[in-house]
């Protein structure tokens, strides 16, 4: 059992640690169970957000919609992902004669590979189905109406992800949505108890 | 005034000159890059690509097809160098150091080739059972390559069908617009609005 003396020396240990305190090293710990990175999509990288902005904003044009802008920048994502796997096979693909894990690492990448040319092919075919609108209209209306403050990348982000990266967990918006849901369970449970009814699967026999 | 460079046929565009949207190729040491300028060359003679999308996916029609090779290339390199270790568990029960003659005949020495073939010929054997062998060890590997050079072909033919609905959905659009051209609508009559 652990003494007096020995938990009082374990409750200094632990504060002298605490974990990083610094922006610098919170920002470092946070990418601790960061592998390679290659599951996450480029829009969730800050640092990619504005390219990915800028380059969308070339493939769909001046007087795109927010439909055909958003498409764009869900393909630009997928390619700047496509791109960056690609590249990652480089060195596993130098080393696959000789070292017996590169070959079976680069079966991983090839599934990762699918699961990204599958969102591709997706935001390809709604960029082709959300056309680019007719200049028949006036082009200063259409540009008012894609002005930067209305393109929002956040908004991006906010839509829901496609079948197959929520089945694959590329996005995490599972552990979301099941906290949320077990939270509204609990709520519910709890309101039950205060109201005296009994639960469906409490019911006397 | 300096005159303007002509510009450049479908053929003799090199791949540089369209990387914008689809990256540089991923080529490995000692790979020929002749060989895949080449390959894009003839792709993109025949798909002519008309926008940024058929570009990329035209890209990936010669990077896949680069893929396919170069995974079949080690398929093949993986094999021949795994057959040492084969031929030398295939020799052990026929002659004494076994890893010795194997280690000679990988490196085509002259009489250690001619000691191994008289060695299997005695046994009823042939090289073919050194090859099973050597895939007998790998097979997870193998098995691993054959899967990626499946899915390799069918990006190649996902690409192509992409590009030809790419196409049709931009013909359509093409034949609407100058449908509602030629259509401009009901006939207004002379000198009234219509009723």
């Amino acid at each position: 059992m652990t003494s007096m003396r020995q938990r009082a020396a374990n409750r200094r240990n632990a504060r002298a640690s605490t974990g990083p305190r610094t922006a610098a090293g919170k920002a470092r710990a946070a990418q601790n169970a960061r592998k390679h990175g290659l599951r996450v999509s480029s829009l969730r990288d800050p640092a990619k957000t504005r390219n990915i902005a800028e380059l969308a904003r070339k493939l769909a044009g001046p007087m795109a919609d927010a439909q055909r802008f958003t498409a764009a920048c869900r393909l630009v994502a997928a390619q700047i992902d496509l791109l960056d796997i690609r590249e990652a096979r480089l060195p596993l693909l130098a080393r696959a004669l000789d070292d017996r894990t590169a070959i079976k690492r680069l079966a991983t990448l090839d599934r990762y590979e699918s699961d990204v040319r599958s969102l591709r092919k997706s935001a390809m075919r709604k960029l082709d189905a959300a056309r680019a609108p007719a200049s028949t209209g006036s082009a200063e209306a259409i540009l008012r109406e894609t002005s930067d403050d209305e393109i929002d990348i956040a908004a991006v982000l906010r839509q829901p992800a496609s079948r197959t990266a929520r089945r694959r967990g590329r996005f995490e918006t599972r552990p979301l949505r099941t906290s949320a849901r077990l939270s509204a369970n609990e709520a519910n449970l709890r309101k039950r108890s205060q109201s005296g009814k009994p639960s469906k699967n409490n019911v006397a026999t | 005034m300096n005159p303007s460079p002509a510009p450049a046929s479908t053929a003799d565009r090199t791949p540089v000159q369209r990387r914008n949207w689809a990256g540089e190729p991923t080529m490995l040491l000692g790979e020929d890059a002749d060989g895949y300028n080449e390959l894009f060359a003839q792709v993109s003679a025949r798909l002519i690509p008309n926008d940024v999308l058929e570009d990329m996916l035209m890209r990936d029609v010669v990077d896949l097809a680069w893929d396919v090779r170069r995974l079949r290339r080690m398929k093949a390199n993986l094999l021949r160098l795994r057959a040492r270790n084969a031929m030398s568990e295939v020799l052990a029960p026929l002659v004494s150091g076994a890893y010795a003659l194997a280690e000679k005949w990988s490196a085509r020495d002259a009489a250690a080739v001619g000691r191994v073939e008289a060695a299997l010929e005695s046994a009823g054997l042939s090289m073919d059972t050194v090859m099973a062998a050597a895939l007998r060890a790998e097979i997870d590997e193998f098995e691993r390559i054959d899967a990626m050079i499946a899915d390799a072909e069918n990006r190649r033919s996902t690409a192509l069908s992409e590009i030809e609905r790419h196409r049709a959905s931009f013909a359509q659009e093409l034949r609407d617009a100058t449908a509602a051209a030629a259509d401009p609508g009901p006939p207004q009559p002379p000198g009234g609005e219509a009723v």
